[in-house]
């Protein structure tokens, strides 16, 4: 083995060394904290006790079915989408793709708007058909809210992987005489039972740890897991039941990612690769299954996006009469007589410039760092790696923002340990971005380029960069939603001195000026929806290039 | 000069071990079938992969160790491997722009170097739009353009349609006769190492089987995988052969008379003598009039335009022929086999 294979080998051991390093000492500090202020044998003591409460086993379950729940009612939902995407070329289908990711990229507090202002007790549901339902304010609540946030991934993940089946086993199997529905059961499904499975995993630890959502329908009679933590970190101020309880949520989530882990490999080992996939277009797409699709997709729109268009009307109409109000108290900086400053306490100026720039750094910080891991590990197969990588959707946000508070706060600057802190939750997927988009770009070309002399950061600027800016900015705006989305680590370690987009909402409907947090949620839902719709339109332009 | 000394590397379930040398000028062909390392040993000589032990030396330097960025290897590989995002003439720039050469100087050699390959006037089209054959020539065009110490080309033409290939060919051989660069070309065509080559290496198994020139290697190969690797052939064992007539081994030869020698000479007479079969290729047996040779009756036949290929059925076993006469499925006849092209093979190894 060559000195230059030796590093190369080594790459995914540094990647996973700088990985655990960051994310593995906050998780121990927050478990270990009870241990360090009352000794290991009251923590043990502790632990036994909470252990022993039916409370946590219900809690448990609770969790755990609602995860469970959500992830199979997301892929049901999402199936017949992910083949419309992956197998016919609609108007629209792009438009579709970017706007259906635009609730995942939403901060929590803005789709418990949404559900609230369109499903809640005197929403627009309720006073279209005069009725008085409250089932958001149960499981049903929290499980819809789920499917709100989760339906994309299922979406994306399962019709990139439909789309990998090849061709010609389709065509096999029609040469053979097998028809459509047996087709379906009998070819596809079984091939793409990984990927599903995969997708369920990953929506199943985002729901297991999803904390708002539960914490705002749920209350006290549905808390999960999570809930639980932070009821004994920061209401029983008791930090060895708080460890015992994330420790048990960590088992659980373990569990799942070894799942994963095992399931990408599998993954793996089915991907059939040769000719591409033919997408059916115009008129070898019958009239039948246009309106099928076209049904399906405003069926899912009306599903998505009502809640968050009942966001814009309650905005606009207070009061029984339409008003831009609210919109004009968020310019003006006044509601009343109220200042906003007070109420939020930061200007409106602070407050986007401060969200903008934690956004934009962690996300160039994020994207940097996924860039150069994906680049060390190009061409290789490291499924463990992969798996590693994916470990912060199991982590607890608030364990692991309470753990480097703990840990680094007085001597690095809090906006910086944000900054850390959302960038590894961001990480799974920016990397998986990146790193799909690597192993896409054959490893020829970087010969090529080698063999033409062009040294690393030669070929990093005029090769791979140009090549790959597409899913660089996609990455990039992932990265960027996610942590101006982010409520969790901002809260936590700002510990209320710093404010952005989530926290202001959070402070303005703490004010009861809800329609003013809805303006506010119009802003940033226009604002970010403008930034996905531009970057996949540019990107279809540059796709019609060849790239 | 490029010389790889006793160069190994080990695989998983694959060895390399060999050592070559391709001289200034020599256009250098390493033929084998799938997984014979033809390909890896190429990426070894480009930099790509490092051997475990040996040298790589190129002009008397040693560049064993030396990133494939700074050997000046100009490589092609099979499906062109153009950057998608840029055009022609940027994509032939591009180790011109690694090499700071200025704008100006650029374009000119960008320019001359595009109709070398006869790709004048294609400068701004977006590689998307050229065929197989245009796409190659541009890779050509830019291997050149940082004047490579040598050129490595990984099956240059297997991409390419048919109707392309010869002409993408005779391409080739102009543009290296015209630098005079040592040039490695892997392939797995016989017919395409047949014809491009100055001299052929046949890899098996990460080894070198046989080397030698197109002819050398066609006409007398040293091993019964080589004869059979090189084209259809007619390994007779002793047995075999002491089975035929007399009357069907025919001694008059109007090329060469002395080809039996020239056989030995080549081969090595220890050779003919430790020899445990022959191969005659198909095109040198004859068809003669009933009793003039040995019995056989046509089993199958195939056309290919200038020639039919013929299986046999002789007392000796199946026999290959290829021929312009023609003959029916089932005819009777008898075949004979001019003395001097019985090529002995050394004991299997």
């Amino acid at each position: 083995m060559g000195r230059r294979d030796a590093l190369r080998s080594g790459a995914p051991y540094l990647i996973a060394a700088v990985f655990v390093l960051l994310t593995v000492p906050p998780v121990l500090t927050v478990l270990g904290a009870g241990a360090l202020e009352r000794g290991a044998s009251a923590w043990l003591e502790e632990a036994r006790r909470v252990l022993a409460q039916t409370g946590t086993w219900r809690s448990l379950r609770f969790s755990v079915i609602q995860a469970v729940v959500s992830a199979a009612l997301s892929i049901a939902i999402a199936l017949p989408g992910a083949y419309f995407l992956s197998h016919i070329r609609f108007a629209g289908r792009r438009l579709v793709q970017s706007v259906s990711l635009l609730p995942f990229v939403l901060p929590s507090l803005i789709v418990i708007l949404a559900i609230i202002s369109f499903y809640g007790r005197s929403g627009v549901l309720n006073q279209l058909l005069g009725t008085r339902f409250a089932f958001v304010y149960s499981a049903g609540g929290i499980i819809l809210a789920h499917i709100l946030f989760n339906i994309s991934i299922a979406l994306r993940m399962i019709s990139a992987a439909w789309m990998q089946v090849d061709q010609r086993l389709r065509e096999v199997s029609l040469s053979l005489g097998e028809g459509n529905l047996r087709r379906v059961l009998r070819l596809h499904l079984p091939l793409l039972l990984p990927a599903i499975l995969n997708a369920a995993t990953v929506i199943f630890l985002y729901c297991f740890v999803s904390f708002g959502v539960v914490l705002v329908f749920g209350g006290v009679r549905f808390a999960t897991l999570e809930v639980r933590i932070y009821q004994a970190m920061f209401m029983n101020l008791n930090l060895s039941a708080a460890g015992a309880l994330a420790l048990l949520q960590l088992a659980v989530c373990g569990v799942a990612v070894f799942a994963a882990h095992r399931l990408a490999a599998r993954r793996l080992a089915v991907a059939t690769r040769g000719r591409r996939f033919v997408m059916r277009s115009g008129r070898e797409i019958s009239w039948i299954t246009t309106v099928i699709c076209y049904g399906y997709w405003v069926a899912l729109g009306v599903f998505l996006f009502t809640p968050l268009a009942s966001i814009a009307l309650r905005a606009f109409y207070r009061n029984g009469r339409w008003s831009t109000a609210a919109f004009r108290s968020l310019i003006a900086g006044s509601i009343g007589d109220r200042d906003i400053h007070q109420i939020i306490r930061a200007d409106f100026f602070e407050l986007v410039t401060t969200s903008l720039a934690i956004a934009g750094l962690c996300a160039a910080v994020t994207t940097a760092a996924g860039f150069i891991a994906a680049r060390a590990v190009r061409g290789r197969k490291v499924p463990w790696l992969d798996t590693l990588t994916m470990a912060p959707l199991a982590i607890s946000g608030v364990t692991f923002s309470l753990g480097l508070r703990l840990l680094w706060f007085g001597i690095i600057p809090g906006p910086v340990l944000i900054i850390v802190a959302q960038g590894v939750m961001a990480f799974p997927l920016v990397f998986r971005i990146l790193r799909t988009a690597m192993e896409g770009v054959p490893l020829r070309y970087t010969e090529t380029a080698k063999s033409l002399g062009a040294g690393t950061l030669f070929r990093v600027r005029t090769l791979e960069i140009p090549v790959l800016w597409r899913s660089i900015l996609n990455a990039y705006a992932f990265g960027f939603a996610l942590s101006l989305a982010d409520f969790t680590a901002v809260l936590t370690i700002g510990r209320g001195a710093i404010v952005t987009f989530p926290i202001a909402m959070y402070r303005l409907i703490g004010f009861q000026s809800f329609d003013v947090a809805l303006a506010l949620g119009v802003w940033y839902i226009i604002v970010v929806a403008a930034a996905f719709v531009a970057i996949d339109l540019t990107s279809h332009a540059r796709e019609k290039e060849g790239l | 000069m490029i010389r790889a000394e006793e160069i190994y590397r080990q695989f998983d379930d694959f060895t390399i071990s060999l050592s070559l040398a391709v001289a200034d000028g020599e256009l250098l062909t390493l033929l084998g079938a799938s997984g014979s390392g033809k390909t890896t040993t190429l990426r070894i000589l480009a930099g790509f992969e490092q051997p475990d032990r040996g040298a790589i030396t190129v002009d008397g330097l040693d560049v064993t160790h030396v990133a494939a960025q700074h050997r000046r290897m100009g490589y092609v590989f099979q499906d062109y491997t153009l950057f998608p995002h840029l055009n022609v003439a940027e994509n032939v720039a591009y180790g011109l722009r690694v090499q700071r050469v200025p704008a100006p100087e650029r374009r000119r050699r960008v320019h001359e170097l595009l109709e070398l390959v006869g790709l004048a006037g294609f400068a701004d089209r977006a590689v998307q739009t050229l065929s197989g054959g245009e796409q190659q020539r541009v890779a050509l065009a830019r291997a050149l353009a940082v004047e490579p110490r040598a050129l490595l080309l990984d099956e240059p033409f297997s991409a390419v349609d048919t109707e392309r290939r010869e002409e993408l060919r005779r391409y080739l051989v102009r543009v290296q006769r015209g630098l005079g660069i040592p040039t490695v070309f892997v392939t797995h065509s016989r017919s395409e190492a047949l014809a491009l080559s100055d001299r052929i290496i046949v890899l098996r198994d990460g080894r070198i089987e046989d080397q030698g020139s197109p002819e050398r290697l066609y006409e007398h190969p040293h091993t019964e995988y080589c004869a059979r690797f090189l084209g259809h052939a007619n390994i007779l064992t002793r047995e075999q052969l002491a089975a035929v007539p007399g009357k069907a081994f025919s001694e008059d030869t109007e090329e060469a008379p002395d080809a039996r020698e020239t056989v030995s000479a080549e081969a090595g007479a220890d050779l003919q003598a430790g020899a445990t079969a022959f191969m005659i290729r198909p095109e040198y047996l004859t068809t003669a009039g009933a009793d003039a040779g040995l019995p056989a009756t046509v089993s199958y036949v195939a056309y290919s335009g200038a020639h039919r290929d013929y299986e046999f059925e002789t007392p000796i076993g199946t026999l290959y022929l290829r021929s312009a006469e023609r003959h029916e499925l089932g005819a009777r006849t008898t075949l004979r086999f001019p003395r001097h092209k019985l090529v002995p093979l050394p004991p299997k190894q």
